[in-house]
C-alpha cells in the first residue's frame, strides 16, 4: 500500500489540524483518490460478505414463513440476558474501534492501542460469552449433531419449572390409570393435552393439518375431522419426531449463523492483533497512514451489524 | 477521476500531484472527492443510542405489541425497524458513510441492493407449491389410510 512511499522519504506531520499528513503513493493522483480506492475496495469485499450472509438470513426468513410455532417453540432455549449482553459488548467494541481510528489519524499511539486493546478484550469476552451458551446447548442435547429434543426439554423444564417434568415423548400415559380402553379420539385429545403441557409451543392441530397440505391433493377431508387428522396422519410419537426434526433444523441454522458469525470475530481479533504489533512496532504503514486501522474498522463495524440483526432474530421471537 | 486516462501520459511532480489533481483542485465540487471524518463527540453519541436502542429492543421482547396495534407479527415488524435503525447508525456515523465519497455510497448500497434481489428468490418459494418430499417422512401413513386404527399405530407402540 503506501509503504512504498513512507520509505521514499515522506514524514509524518501535523500540518491539517493534528491529522496526520498521509504519504501518497505513486500511483495515486493525490491522498483523496487513494483513500476513496481503498475505502471502496474494502467495501467491495464487504459487499460479498453480505451476500454471504444474505444467504444464511434467505434460508431463516424462509423456515421461519413456513414453520412459525417451531421458532416460537426453539427460542425458548436461547438466553436472552446472554445474548444482550454480548450484544452490548460488539456495541462497546464498535465505539472502541471508531475511537482507535480517530487516535491512529491524530497519530496518537497510546490511544490507538489503548482503544484496540479494548476491542480485543470486548471480542474476547462475545467468545466467552458465547463459549458458554455453546456449552449448555452440547450439555442439553441442542447441538445438531447430537440432537436430543426430549432431552432438552427435559432439561429447559427442570431449569424454569424446578420440577421433573414428565418428558411426553418416553412415557406419555404411564401416569393416567386405566387409559389403555379410550377411544381413538379420547386418546388423541389426551395426547395433544399432554404435548401442548409438555411442549409449550406443540403446533396445533390446524397447524399439523396445514402442514399436511402439502403432501396430498385433498385437504377437506383432514380439516374436518380433528381427531382423525391427528390420530391417522401425525400420531403422538411422529408429532413429536416432527416437532422435533423442526427444532433441529432451526439450531441447524441458529449454529450456522452465530457460527459463521463467531468465526468472523476470530478473523477481526487477528487482524486486531496484526495492527497492534505494526504499531508496537513502529511500523510506518500503520504510523504514517491511518487507512489499515480505517479498513479493519470496516470490517469490524460489519461484523457488529451481522449480529445486530442475528440477536432479535434468534433471540427475541415472540 | 473520468480524465484520468486521458492524462495518463502527464508525468507526477514530487508529491504525487498531477496536472489531473490541480485541474480538479479549480473545480466547486471538488471537495465531493474528500473524506470528511466527524468530530469524536459524534461516535459517543452514536453509541449512546446504540445502547438506548438495544434496551428498546429487549424490552419489544416482553410487550406483546399486537394488543395495541392489531397486525400479525408486528412485534417482528418493529424489531427488524429498530434493528435497521440500529444498523444505519453503525453504517452512517461508525463506518462513515456520512463523510464518504459518492462512490463510496453507491458500493455500500449496492450490497443492500443485492438482498432485495434475494427478495425476488424468496417469491418462488411462496408462488409454486411444495411437491412431497423429505416432508412425507413426518407422516408415515402417507395420507392413504385416514381411517386407520389407533392400535396398529401410537398407542400400541407407547403403552408397551
Amino acid at each position: 500500500m503506501s509503504l512504498r512511499a513512507a520509505i521514499a522519504g515522506n514524514t509524518p506531520s501535523s500540518s491539517h489540524g493534528g491529522v496526520i499528513e498521509q504519504p501518497v503513493s505513486h500511483q495515486f493522483e493525490d491522498i483523496d483518490q487513494q483513500n476513496e480506492c481503498y475505502i471502496v475496495g474494502m467495501w467491495t469485499f464487504l459487499v460479498t460478505e453480505i451476500m454471504f450472509f444474505g444467504a444464511f438470513f434467505l434460508a431463516y426468513s424462509l423456515y421461519r414463513t413456513l414453520y412459525p410455532a417451531t421458532y416460537l417453540d426453539c427460542h425458548r432455549f436461547l438466553s436472552i440476558p446472554l445474548g444482550a449482553t454480548n450484544t452490548g459488548v460488539l456495541l462497546l467494541s464498535s465505539w472502541a474501534m471508531v475511537m482507535a481510528v480517530v487516535s491512529a489519524q491524530h497519530g496518537r499511539k497510546g490511544g490507538m492501542i489503548g482503544w484496540l486493546v479494548l476491542v480485543l478484550l470486548c471480542s474476547m469476552g462475545f467468545l466467552g460469552i458465547k463459549a458458554v451458551e455453546y456449552s449448555s446447548k452440547f450439555r442439553e442435547g441442542l447441538w445438531v449433531g447430537d440432537f436430543n429434543y426430549a432431552k432438552a426439554n427435559r432439561e429447559w423444564i427442570k431449569e424454569e419449572k424446578g420440577d421433573e417434568g414428565e418428558p411426553f415423548a418416553q412415557t406419555p400415559l404411564a401416569a393416567i390409570p386405566g387409559a389403555a380402553p379410550m377411544t381413538g379420539a379420547d386418546t388423541a385429545k389426551l395426547y395433544h393435552h399432554e404435548a401442548k403441557r409438555v411442549f409449550p409451543y406443540y403446533p396445533t392441530v390446524q397447524e399439523l393439518a396445514a402442514d399436511y397440505r402439502y403432501t396430498t391433493p385433498d385437504t377437506k377431508e383432514l380439516t374436518k375431522t380433528e381427531a382423525g387428522v391427528y390420530t391417522s396422519y401425525t400420531g403422538p410419537p411422529s408429532a413429536v419426531e416432527t416437532a422435533s426434526k423442526r427444532a433441529q433444523l432451526f439450531f441447524s441454522i441458529y449454529f450456522g449463523m452465530t457460527g459463521l458469525h463467531a468465526l468472523h470475530i476470530i478473523i477481526g481479533m487477528m487482524m486486531m492483533l496484526t495492527i497492534i504489533g505494526l504499531r508496537l512496532k513502529d511500523h510506518p504503514s500503520v504510523t504514517l497512514d491511518y487507512m489499515p486501522t480505517e479498513l479493519v474498522g470496516l470490517y469490524w463495524h460489519f461484523v457488529d451489524l451481522v449480529w445486530i440483526f442475528l440477536f432479535p432474530l434468534m433471540y427475541l421471537i415472540s | 477521476m473520468a480524465t484520468t486516462a486521458t492524462a495518463s501520459h502527464t508525468a507526477h511532480d514530487a508529491h504525487g500531484h498531477g496536472p489531473v489533481s490541480r485541474l480538479h483542485e479549480d473545480l466547486p465540487h471538488y471537495s465531493e472527492f474528500h473524506i470528511k471524518h466527524p468530530p469524536a463527540s459524534l461516535f459517543h453519541r452514536t453509541f449512546a443510542w446504540l445502547l438506548f436502542l438495544l434496551a428498546v429492543t429487549v424490552g419489544l421482547y416482553y410487550v406483546d405489541l399486537s394488543r395495541f396495534i392489531p397486525i400479525i407479527g408486528i412485534n417482528l415488524i418493529v424489531a427488524l425497524i429498530v434493528a435497521i435503525w440500529k444498523a444505519s447508525l453503525v453504517v452512517y456515523n461508525f463506518m462513515n458513510l456520512k463523510g464518504s465519497t459518492r462512490l463510496t455510497v453507491l458500493w455500500a448500497l449496492l450490497g443492500f441492493v443485492w438482498l432485495l434481489l434475494m427478495g425476488g428468490v424468496f417469491m418462488d418459494y411462496k408462488t409454486r407449491p411444495a411437491t412431497p418430499g423429505w416432508q412425507r417422512m413426518e407422516y408415515p401413513l402417507g395420507g392413504q389410510d385416514i381411517e386407520a386404527p389407533l392400535s396398529k399405530t401410537a398407542a400400541s407402540a407407547t403403552l408397551k
